[in-house]
């Protein structure tokens, strides 16, 4: 079982025409078609791309009724993803992750879930779990805890079926 | 005589309640017991029942995590109540949306979300007026460092 950990930074790549959005956008498209795979995110990573949003608005002077539809829309992308819990013992949990990996608070509760929900809930095994991000800090963290990383913006388009072969 | 262990909040409101009738928790608890006791079991008074509602509405919202042991995890944990899934989580967020609006004064969304072409659209038409102004997924990475 091939698992995705979609972040905020890949997710909100897919709603622009920046490099690695056509890679996101195929990776929903492929997983969705694939049982043998699925895609996960979080509360924390929606939660801040609605921040993003918010910011991006207030920067470009978005009417009120423009932005209402953009973060409707963005919500309403979420079909087909699966997200993982995210506890109140888990923000704990994740501060030796913080400390270790010198990450901040939301990519470490988000790194934890990943650990510990997808291995123990899902019995995913690490080298079956991918995080799709393109923070560089982020991805190196899970690097050394031992996850697969992709970044959408250095991973080709027609490279993306690839992955998904036995 | 005999000795019931009851909760602390539960002690707590017995005692206020007792007071406040000018009896002693003593009394005002074999009064409450004895007359629960002659009650008919089907009779369920209206403070009772918002009683009850108000205990499955702080079950939802914080329940007790066990890790589920089921061929469908996510269906467990969603029986849970740690996730929400489908139909209840697009109500969910019509439920965001809808405070969302409310704060802004503006009308709520009617019909369904726009759809990934439309959403591309409008930010490809801000990215035209403002191209100095960073991506979404820029903004992301700007609000992680300043955590």
């Amino acid at each position: 079982m091939l698992c995705f950990y979609l972040d905020a930074s890949a997710w909100t790549k897919r709603f622009t025409n920046e490099l690695g959005g056509d890679t996101v956008s195929a990776l929903l498209q492929t997983v969705a078609a694939d049982e043998m795979a699925s895609l996960y995110t979080s509360s924390v990573a929606i939660a801040e791309t609605a921040a993003a949003v918010n910011r991006y608005r207030n920067r470009v002077n978005m009417p009120d009724s423009e932005f209402i539809a953009l973060i409707n829309g963005i919500l309403g992308d979420l079909n087909g993803v699966s997200r993982l819990p995210v506890l109140d013992s888990d923000y704990l949990d994740a501060i030796p992750l913080i400390t270790r990996y010198h990450i901040n608070s939301s990519d470490a509760v988000q790194l934890h879930g990943i650990l510990y929900r997808l291995t123990t809930i899902l019995s995913a095994q690490p080298s079956d779990i991918i995080l799709v991000s393109s923070d560089s800090r982020f991805l190196r963290a899970a690097r050394l805890t031992g996850l697969q990383t992709l970044d959408p913006t250095a991973f080709p388009l027609e490279a993306v079926p690839s992955l998904f072969e036995l | 005589m005999k000795s019931v262990y009851i909760s602390d909040e539960l002690h707590r409101q017995a005692k206020v309640r007792a007071a406040e009738q000018g009896k002693t928790l003593r009394d005002f608890v074999e009064e409450q017991v004895q007359r629960g006791l002659e009650r008919k079991p089907t009779e369920v008074p209206r403070d009772v029942a918002a009683m009850k509602e108000r205990v499955a509405t702080y079950q939802v919202e914080t329940p007790v995590f066990v890790e589920p042991a089921s061929d469908d995890p996510l269906a467990a944990l969603e029986a849970q109540g740690f996730i929400i899934r489908g139909e209840r989580l697009r109500q969910k967020l019509d439920e965001v949306m809808m405070r969302v609006c409310q704060q802004l004064g503006v009308e709520p969304p009617q019909g369904p979300p726009p759809s990934i072409e439309e959403v591309r659209a409008i930010l490809a038409r801000y990215q035209q007026m403002h191209p100095e102004v960073p991506t979404l997924s820029q903004l992301v990475l700007e609000m992680r460092e300043e955590y």
